[in-house]
């Protein structure tokens, strides 16, 4: 033999898509683009949830009422993100939080800034920081980043999901 | 079902990629390493059947295989599809064949392409013959295609 | 063994684009619809189990969001198989035979539009000597058809009968996707894609999503509905070395027609998983199954929802028992490239 014996290859999977957002994700977005967080609520248990998937997943029915929720909300948890993450062109460290917005059942993914990274904690109050209005889009990174409000913070009890 | 309009119907095109690092083992690898030989191999089983390209068990029964045999490059085809307008993906973008081939000598049949040539010259039986990739990679792609042997 | 009924069974109009609707919107309308057929709630259900492929519409995990359209509090008993439904189904005929639970909810969903789904078939072939070539599910399918044709098992003729009778056959079907017929000229003189098939003999790109309810003969007295009893399933699975089968055969459909003792009774119809027109005749002959209608619901020429299809031709088997005069069914469910793997069911309407 006159190469060398490779124990690997790569394979060569790539196939191109044309993802759909779903219906009430869509709606939502089609919101976000104004500058609106519109949450959607249980028909059964009530629960409200923001972004809306367009069902309870604890009831099994659909979601249809919408309601607008404020900008502003809560810590539920959080992380402080040290390892670059390949393609995510945010420079570590930098604050990765559970953000319950008030009025809302269940918390999203967002980013943390403007803080000093000692001071971030469960339950803090932060509001969201939203980049000029030119720039927005379908996205929800209309939104930069949430900073703290620097109200008192809320008793992280209320996390609860509601029974 | 659908309550959006097209209008407000939101789409975002994406490719999704797995560059996974695959080993191949002691048998398929030892294919691939003769593959960049230009030298075709298969195993063979207790009954002297022959499987190229070389297989880990016998499709049939599970027999572990490990003893390897040189075959020819020449092989007869099973069945063949022809491709008229080649889509996306497709390796070779003129108009070609799928065909499951028998190596000579073999007693199982290869899924590769057959190029260069007429869809009417083809035709089940039909003998034919490697067409190396001058490129090595060691992977099935080091058989660049097959062609029709002359008669 | 316990005697197992389908009690319910529901499919969602099929559509050639979904557009919007996630795999949640898609699946809850028709579990929504097997509740109503029964009365019951997530609460009288023991085990649900569903059946889907992320790769189809490229979002990993969408199973698990797909869990979102029926109520998981309290926490359920759930599973789920990257196969088509039917075999979501035979988890859950398993999972009574245990003793497990009395009633299954199953269901499948399948959104092929955003992807392209030829190619989203490769990845079901070996790695390291079949998917680096790219062969497309078309591609491996119409080997079959040349190597069949060649052998003067079956003709263009014989495929052309398969579609237009699924087409017209698809008017029993108010789901189904497919209504044009071809004239005989048109389907003759079509391009092929991949001799020896033409656009006309593969089935069509389909979203949507289909449930069923099964339960033990307990559960279905207790309903007071039609029974519908599953009398008898079996599956099996060939290499995935297709190049050492006997492409011409099927050694996997042969076997089943035995394990079900097909010779011992005669179904008033048959549904067949049938991705491409040649299948139908093929495992016509295969199973002996002389002139038997086959696909009165169209079948998946008429609309093919993928990890859908097989459980379809089991639910609509279900409503044709349940709808007419007809007392025995066979169905069929497969997957994988040359009817790899193949499942056959035998319905029987009972009569207390």
């Amino acid at each position: 033999m006159t190469e060398e014996k490779k124990d690997f290859f790569v394979s060569n999977i790539s196939l191109s898509y044309q993802y759909t957002a779903g219906n009430a994700t869509t709606r939502f977005l089609n919101k976000v683009a104004e500058g609106k967080l519109v949450a959607q609520k249980c028909p059964k248990c009530s629960a409200v949830y923001v972004p809306p998937r367009g069902s309870c997943p604890r009831c099994g029915v659909a979601t249809e009422e919408e309601l607008e929720l404020p900008d502003t909300g809560a810590v539920e948890s959080f992380t402080i993100v040290h390892i670059p993450i390949p393609g995510n062109p945010i420079v570590p460290p930098y604050v990765s939080a559970m953000i319950r917005l008030d009025g809302a059942d269940i918390s999203f993914l967002h980013l943390i800034q403007e803080i000093d990274l000692a001071d971030i904690r469960i339950g803090m109050r932060v509001q969201a920081v939203w980049k000029d209005r030119s720039e927005w889009g379908t996205t929800l990174e209309n939104i930069k980043w949430f900073k703290p409000t620097g109200e008192a913070d809320v008793d992280p009890s209320v996390f609860k999901f509601k029974e | 079902m659908t309550k959006s309009s097209d209008k407000e119907l939101l789409r975002a095109s994406f490719k999704l990629e797995y560059p996974y690092e695959r080993s191949p083992g002691p048998v398929i690898g030892k294919f691939f390493d003769e593959l960049s030989n230009e030298v075709l191999v298969g195993t063979k089983n207790s009954k002297g059947e022959v499987f190229v390209p070389a297989a880990e068990f016998d499709p049939k029964d599970s027999e572990h295989l490990s003893e390897f045999v040189e075959v020819k490059n020449e092989g007869v085809v099973q069945s063949y599809t022809w491709i008229k307008k080649p889509r996306a993906h497709h390796l070779i973008q003129e108009s070609f064949a799928f065909a499951l081939i028998s190596m000579e000598g073999t007693d199982s049949a290869m899924l590769h392409m057959i190029a260069n040539c007429n869809e009417n010259e083809l035709e089940i039986g039909k003998r034919v013959k490697v067409v190396w990739n001058e490129e090595k990679t060691q992977t099935i792609r080091d058989i660049k295609y097959f062609e029709i042997i002359d008669d | 063994m316990k005697d197992i009924y389908i009690l319910a069974y529901a499919q969602n109009p099929i559509v050639a684009d979904a557009k919007a609707a996630n795999e949640v919107e898609l699946i809850m309308p028709v579990v929504h619809q097997v509740f109503k057929q029964t009365g019951f709630t997530q609460n009288d259900i023991g085990f649900t189990c569903s059946g889907s492929c992320d790769y189809l519409q490229g979002a990993a995990f969408a199973f698990v969001e797909g869990l979102s359209a029926i109520q998981t509090n309290p926490p359920i008993k759930e599973s789920h198989v990257e196969m088509d439904a039917a075999w979501a189904l035979y988890e859950s005929i398993l999972k009574i035979q245990m003793g497990d639970a009395e009633t299954a909810l199953i269901y499948g969903f399948g959104k092929s539009s955003p992807g392209d789904l030829p190619f989203v078939s490769t990845l079901q072939t070996d790695p390291y000597y079949m998917s680096p070539l790219w062969p497309d599910k078309t591609s491996l399918a119409a080997l079959q058809a040349q190597l069949l044709m060649n052998k003067g098992v079956l003709t263009k003729k014989d495929m052309y009968e398969a579609l237009t009778q699924s087409i017209s056959n698809a008017k029993n079907n108010s789901n189904a996707l497919v209504t044009a017929m071809p004239s005989e000229d048109d389907y003759l003189s079509a391009d092929y894609l991949s001799s020896p098939l033409s656009a006309f003999d593969c089935a069509p790109i389909s979203d949507g999503a289909s449930a069923m309810i099964i339960g033990t003969e307990e559960a279905a007295t207790k309903l007071g509905l039609q029974k519908i009893k599953i009398s008898s399933v079996h599956h099996s699975i060939e290499s995935s070395n297709f190049g050492a089968r006997d492409l011409s055969t099927s050694e996997s459909i042969i076997g089943l027609g035995k394990k079900i003792n097909l010779k011992s009774f005669k179904p008033d119809f048959v549904e067949l998983h049938t991705q491409f027109t040649y299948e139908i005749p093929f495992i016509r002959g295969l199973l002996d199954l002389g002139n038997v209608d086959i696909n009165l619901s169209g079948g998946p020429l008429a609309g093919n929802v993928m990890m859908a299809a097989g459980l379809d031709s089991i639910g609509k088997s279900f409503e044709l028992l349940k709808n007419n005069d007809f007392h025995s069914g066979l169905a069929h469910a497969s997957s994988g490239p040359c009817l790899q793997q193949n499942m056959l069911v035998h319905l029987e309407k009972i009569n207390d």
